[in-house]
């Protein structure tokens, strides 16, 4: 066969591929023609953070990723701040989650904190799309309402290209990807260690998490995060006057407002280099706030008192730090209480 | 700007339109290079400027070499040292402390010197004439498609071809489309997955020695769909351009000694040590004749091979890993077993293939360890497995692998055993587009070559 008629049986055979899946898949996973941009969300928040701040009744909630999960210690912070204090630490999460968790968890609670501490480093506050996909999706999912069109355009519609666009709308395919990826994964995952060792499926999945669970390698896993957190150096990312009016930053400044609460962004220090570049961005973030009334910024990325001393590894700080940390951040609430 | 983006697809379909409207093959050079610099400079300019200036250099050298040949080996030298200094300021930069510290390094510098050396090699053994056109060299040197991750293509086939005069003709497109099908399957549906528990798998503490073996597996299959993804891309872009280049993968999995290994692996990179480190140690040590043969024999294999350790990273694993395949090509030889050994038997060639797919996935096992020390315990102080768990666990990655390598296995299978059936390939490439598609996530992990 020639090369002219091979390109042409492909093109007829992938085009019977695009259109028997078009028919097949909207209806056999319940997927409008044309889909919608964005993800589906499951309706139910987390009610657990919402329940505990009804019942501890906080002045400070305080609202971040591991790092904030390793560095601070709420009980410490409440004793030494003589302040009420409730933490939500979500590991894995970023600004996304952290919008979630102000409008749905601390929002949605029927008593209302004086203050809400978002700790957060680098550009992490201005990047909407970080931590939402893959593995990811879920963190978001536990704090996601039925209906977050905010969440869906800045997260996820703002971030595709419009082939993508086009694609997850009128090409099945595409758009049913998410689910027929998992169908594949279960059928190997399951099925295979079933037939073979009569291993079903919570068996393998406890199975898996106990390899993937397992203690890790500190300095690979240290090399890791710092792969991860480059997408958050992107020179595009540290141009904070293009990035801030796309970010959750002005939308979670004016639900604070409106709620009568103080939102506090607290910017964590970390235990590597980071570009220069950043110089640029947290001064346009420290302008851009000193025109809201209802933020307070506490910066730590450059204070003397934390040293390498006080982190296990690049982010995340050992139990000397986390008392040391929690100690330095009372000091700073007591100061904001007295004003 | 990855091959895999939007953005590459708009610049790619505006140098494509452009190239084939530009009159001559001047103008199309000039567009390869002003184009190339483009996506060079895609993060940083001065990526852009420092890839300019180096090409420049190795220009006036080469002119240097020609003009002043008495003095052609301190030109030769002096090129050969400042693409070095290039691939050890980026590379090796924790040697100068915090200099770079917060700085995005250019990608692909060890990709683009070697070519630059292999260019001034070959005008001072007087392979090429310098001086031609400063354009065609620039576009050889910074050719878009090849410039973060090769191929290396030898100076004298490339440039020639940027020397002929090139028309648009559909052959460009039934050469490229295939490639690039292939390209973007390997790359998005095998590489993409198999990433995932792999670098789950090397991130634990002390795995287990079932899971070093799922690891290791996982990474054999990995990098090979990962890195011939990227060159059936290039090869594919290239040929859209009227440009045939290098091929760098020849079936390496299925090599039945270490010799034949790196003649089918990564084909440009091991053609560039053969030709311009392995042949001269060779013919030195020769012409020294001095040496038992036995000792003659094996340092230019591990010179070689350790160079290209030193090449590939800048960890000891690297360099373990280099000289590991340096000894297996002595150890081969000293067995009386040459590159191209074919046993008789079918039994005997497959027994050499499984010994040889061994060491192939041990050598990546040493490759992808985070450490010495961790692959050391892994392989001593590790138990098999701690609990019946992980062998459910392990079983499930061995799965995934197996899916995985089927789904390339087929292709092979067609292309041994079904040549002729081209309805049956046709299905195939619509199929591997179809799983393209489906695994498609716009926020894929980096193609793993970049680092280098």
């Amino acid at each position: 066969m020639d090369a002219k008629t091979l390109l042409r049986n492909f093109l007829v055979f992938f085009g019977v591929f695009l259109l028997a899946s078009g028919i097949a898949l909207p209806g056999y996973y319940n997927i409008p023609y044309p889909a919608p941009l964005g993800p589906q969300f499951e309706p139910d928040v987390k009610q657990e953070h919402v329940t505990a701040i009804e019942t501890s009744q906080p002045d400070f909630v305080l609202i971040g990723d591991s790092v904030l999960y390793e560095g601070v210690d709420p009980l410490l912070l409440a004793e030494e701040s003589g302040a009420a204090v409730y933490s939500i630490p979500v590991p894995g999460s970023g600004t996304a989650s952290w919008y979630l968790v102000l409008k749905n968890v601390i929002l949605g609670a029927s008593h209302r904190p004086r203050y809400v501490a978002v700790f957060f480093r680098n550009t992490m506050l201005t990047v909407p799309q970080y931590r939402t996909t893959g593995r990811y999706f879920d963190l978001l999912d536990d704090f996601a309402a039925r209906n977050e069109p905010l969440l869906a355009q800045l997260a996820f519609i703002d971030q595709m290209n419009p082939l993508e666009k086009f694609a997850a709308q009128y090409i099945p395919l595409y758009s049913a990807r998410l689910e027929l990826r998992e169908d594949l994964d279960n059928l190997l995952r399951y099925r295979v260690p079933l037939a073979l060792t009569g291993c079903a499926r919570d068996c393998v999945d406890e199975a898996v998490e106990a390899m993937f669970g397992r203690e890790v390698n500190p300095s690979a896993l240290n090399q890791m995060m710092e792969d991860a957190a480059q997408t958050l150096y992107d020179p595009a990312e540290m141009d904070f006057e293009q990035q801030a009016a796309g970010s959750f930053l002005p939308y979670m400044i004016e639900l604070a407002k409106a709620n009568n609460v103080t939102l506090i962004l607290v910017r964590s220090k970390i235990n590597a280099g980071e570009p220069s570049a950043l110089a640029g961005y947290n001064l346009a973030l420290e302008n851009y706030l000193t025109r809201r009334d209802n933020v307070i910024l506490l910066d730590y990325a450059a204070d003397p008192r934390l040293t390498p001393a006080d982190f296990v590894d690049s982010l995340h700080m050992n139990a000397d730090g986390r008392q040391k940390f929690s100690k330095i951040l009372a000091e700073d609430f007591r100061e904001i209480l007295a004003r | 700007m990855g091959f895999i983006s939007y953005e590459f697809i708009v610049f790619f379909a505006a140098v494509f339109i452009l190239y084939w409207l530009f009159p001559n093959k001047r103008w199309q050079n000039f567009l390869l290079a002003s184009a190339s610099l483009v996506f060079y400079g895609w993060l940083a300019s001065w990526h852009a400027l420092v890839l300019l200036a180096s090409i420049a250099a190795d220009y006036l050298l080469a002119l240097g070499m020609a003009r002043w040949k008495q003095r052609a080996g301190i030109f030769l030298w002096l090129g050969i040292a400042l693409n070095l200094g290039l691939i050890v300021s980026v590379k090796y930069r924790f040697i100068f402390g915090d200099v770079f510290h917060g700085v995005i390094l250019p990608l692909g510098v060890s990709f683009y010197t070697l070519k630059k050396i292999a260019y001034l090699l070959e005008v001072n053994r007087g392979g090429m004439e310098p001086g031609g056109d400063f354009i065609a060299f620039a576009a050889y040197i910074s050719f878009f498609p090849q410039v973060i991750s090769g191929p290396i293509d030898r100076p004298r086939v490339f440039l020639k071809q940027l020397d002929s005069a090139r028309g648009w003709s559909v052959t460009h497109a039934h050469h490229a489309w295939a490639l690039i099908v292939m390209g973007l399957f390997k790359k998005v549906v095998t590489a993409n997955t198999v990433k995932v528990f792999v670098d789950q798998i090397f991130l634990l503490q002390e795995p287990s020695k079932i899971f070093l073996v799922a690891g290791a597996l996982g990474f054999t299959l990995q990098i090979f769909a990962d890195f011939s993804s990227y060159t059936d891309l290039s090869r594919g872009v290239a040929f859209l351009f009227g440009l045939q280049t290098a091929e760098n993968f020849n079936k390496p999995y299925l090599a039945l000694t270490p010799g034949e290994f790196w003649n089918r692996w990564h084909m440009s990179f091991s053609f560039w040590l053969r030709d311009h480190v392995f042949y001269p140690i060779r013919r030195a040590m020769l012409k020294a004749a001095r040496a038992p043969e036995f000792v003659a024999g094996a340092i230019p294999p591990l010179v070689t091979m350790f160079l290209s350790g030193l090449w590939h990273g800048t960890g000891a694993t690297f360099i373990v890993w280099g000289l590991y395949y340096g000894a297996l090509i002595v150890l081969y030889q000293w067995a009386g077993i040459r590159g191209d050994w074919k046993p008789e038997s079918r039994i005997a060639r497959f027994l050499a293939w499984l010994v040889m797919f061994a060491f192939i996935v041990f050598g990546w096992a040493v490759f992808r360890a985070p450490s010495l020390p961790w692959l050391w315990d892994a392989l001593t102080v590790a138990p098999l497995y701690r609990a019946p768990a992980e062998v459910t666990a392990a079983l499930v990655v061995f799965v995934m692998i197996l899916f995985h390598s089927c789904l390339l296995l087929a292709k092979y299978m067609l292309d041994r055993f079904f040549p002729g059936r081209g309805g049956l390939h046709a299905l195939y490439y619509a199929f591997a587009a179809a799983m393209t598609v489906v695994f498609f996530n716009s926020s894929s992990p980096d193609f793993i070559y970049f680092q280098f």
